[in-house]
């Protein structure tokens, strides 16, 4: 629950009582404008936000899930930062992290919405059956269509964590017998973000969190609903091993010496050209690794449908090599085209993004809001017009 | 008794460092963007410019060679605040060196990979400067601890102090 006796503190104020400075909001809000891609120089501005705003409450509503969300997002990306954004929030209601049960458990949701209404956030992770009247997932006796659109009325924003919220993901895989939906498809009245993945990147989660305290508004989106800073490059854009891509050099095998030279696996299956996610630059467990630093190729996980969308080793150009061409010709036709295309996307990419969080600094940050003060107006900053994306999933061919 | 000097300009410019030739063009341009930003703060002092490594494809033998031509100032600063960040001054008077991640003291090694290096341009960087509302929050701590120790023999007297 909120704490009533630190409602009208500050959070400077608030940390400031149990001993933890503002240069700790200084070096979090380092990591997340790093991670966020936004100019080093607004860690200050970033910082100055979060130690004037509000604790935020938060309602996290867990459907057809499996707590890998929950998971990941207990897992932040520094032991020593990761437990300032359990400060930054009030995380009122959440099946696995509360103490509290049963009948006591929905009071504090009610209690919540009540004494944050029009302010709180609501994150959900799973997707939300529909069929035969949503009897599939129940909470407390509510199925949890009814749960949602409850908590939901007077909720300043919803933020869909994890692929099955985002998509549907593996509930809502043919034949999809629960009738599983995306979180929105069912919220139309309020803003929703997406943060997908399976599970998603724990800095996703934190920094999207993190720009809406800062900032008091939501972070600038995708045509899906995912917020650029994290969303805005494909895997593919970022692997290091990328080079061997364009020099046509595959491994064929996951034991032979091609894999342990490091090559492309493209022909393994990786879906990192058509993913957009940060894993090949945050990395996971606190900067170690990702999937294909380990030596398995990207499954797609952050992409809609990705469980319907072929196996998951097998390479993203078998389905378009034509009759009569080799697969080893179109692979090489793939490399040839990665080369010509691609080189220096990457740096291209990053300088693109770069600039353009510069310009929204530069034009947003003064009319910022009032920090803490959740933008409840729902619009994200300037939201791209169809079409005008370099990026988008369907461009990507991930429609 | 000799007095230690430490050269403002370490490295032998002539040796490149292993690690430069696989983006020797990045590295370049990083020390011209540096320059410039120098130039700027030799004229305003209040100049703030940070370079986040992370957002360069740069990868982990560029870094350390970029490290390596910077070269070591005189300046050594460690915070221990939720993060361990390290601030080292480079060879170049304003240009500082900012690791920040977690820590192990013991093994006196970085934790994780995640670490974030940005070179900082600044006369003194922001992180080691202490926030106005820390300041004044000091001051009243200060005043109120003062007159404890007016009389140190009560021992209860400034056991208040830290209240």
């Amino acid at each position: 629950m909120t704490d009533r006796t630190t409602q009208g503190q500050t959070l400077g104020d608030m940390l400031r009582e149990r001993g933890v400075s503002r240069r700790a909001f200084l070096q979090f809000a380092s990591a997340m404008c790093s991670a966020m891609a936004l100019p080093a120089t607004s860690a200050v501005a970033m910082a100055q936000g979060l130690a004037k705003a509000r604790r935020q409450a938060v309602i996290w509503l867990s459907f057809q899930e499996c707590t890998g969300c929950t998971e990941s997002f207990t897992r932040s990306f520094s032991p020593s930062l990761e437990d300032l954004i359990f400060d930054f929030i009030s995380l009122d209601y959440h099946h696995t992290l509360q103490s509290v049960s049963g009948e006591a458990a929905e009071e504090a949701r009610r209690q919540s919405m009540k004494d944050n209404a029009g302010k709180y956030i609501v994150v959900v992770d799973g997707s939300v059956p529909t069929a035969a009247g949503g009897v599939y997932s129940m909470i407390a006796g509510h199925t949890n269509m009814a749960m949602l659109a409850e908590t939901i009325e007077h909720a300043a924003a919803v933020v869909a964590v994890g692929t099955c919220a985002a998509y549907g993901g593996l509930p809502e895989a043919r034949p999809n017998p629960t009738g599983a939906v995306a979180v929105s498809t069912l919220v139309k009245n309020k803003p929703v973000i997406n943060i997908p993945g399976c599970p998603p990147l724990p800095q996703a989660m934190v920094g999207t969190l993190t720009h809406i305290l800062s900032f008091g508004k939501l972070p600038e989106l995708d045509d899906l609903g995912r917020p650029r800073a994290f969303f805005g490059e494909s895997i593919h854009d970022r692997c290091y091993r990328r080079p061997f891509y364009e020099r046509g050099l595959f491994a064929k095998s996951f034991d032979d010496q091609g894999a342990r030279e490091g090559w492309c696996l493209f022909e393994l299956g990786c879906k990192g050209p058509v993913t957009y996610n940060a894993c090949a630059s945050q990395k996971w467990n606190g900067g170690v690794s990702f999937p294909i630093q380990s030596g398995h190729g990207c499954i797609g996980c952050s992409e809609p449908k990705f469980w319907d969308r072929g196996g998951l080793y097998q390479p993203l150009s078998a389905s378009t090599v034509l009759p009569g061409t080799s697969r080893q010709a179109a692979l090489g036709m793939a490399a040839a085209a990665g080369a010509a295309l691609g080189a220096g996307a990457a740096l291209w990419a990053r300088q693109r993004q770069k600039a353009a969080a510069g310009e929204r600094q530069a034009a947003g940050e003064g009319q910022a809001g009032k920090p803490g003060t959740s933008d409840t107006s729902g619009k994200p900053d300037k939201p791209d017009k169809p079409g005008k994306s370099g990026k988008s999933g369907e461009e990507a061919g991930t429609k | 008794m000799h007095a230690r000097v430490i050269p403002l300009v370490p490295t032998d410019e002539a040796v490149m460092p292993a690690g430069i030739d696989r983006a020797p063009e990045l590295v370049s341009a990083v020390l011209q963007e540096l320059a410039g930003e120098l130039e700027t703060l030799a004229r305003e002092p209040a100049h703030l410019h940070i370079i986040d490594l992370h957002s360069l494809p740069l990868d982990e033998h560029t870094t350390a060679a970029l490290r390596t031509v910077l070269g070591h100032g005189e300046v050594v600063i460690r915070v221990r605040s939720a993060a361990w960040t390290l601030i080292e001054e480079t060879g170049y008077p304003g240009v500082w060196w900012q690791s920040q991640g977690a820590y192990d003291v013991e093994r006196d090694e970085w934790l994780a990979e995640g670490r974030l290096d940005v070179i900082v341009v600044a006369a003194v960087p922001p992180l080691v400067g202490a926030p106005p509302e820390d300041v004044a929050e000091a001051a009243a701590r200060l005043r109120a601890a003062a007159p404890a120790f007016m009389n140190p023999s009560d021992p209860h007297a400034t056991g208040d102090a830290h209240d």
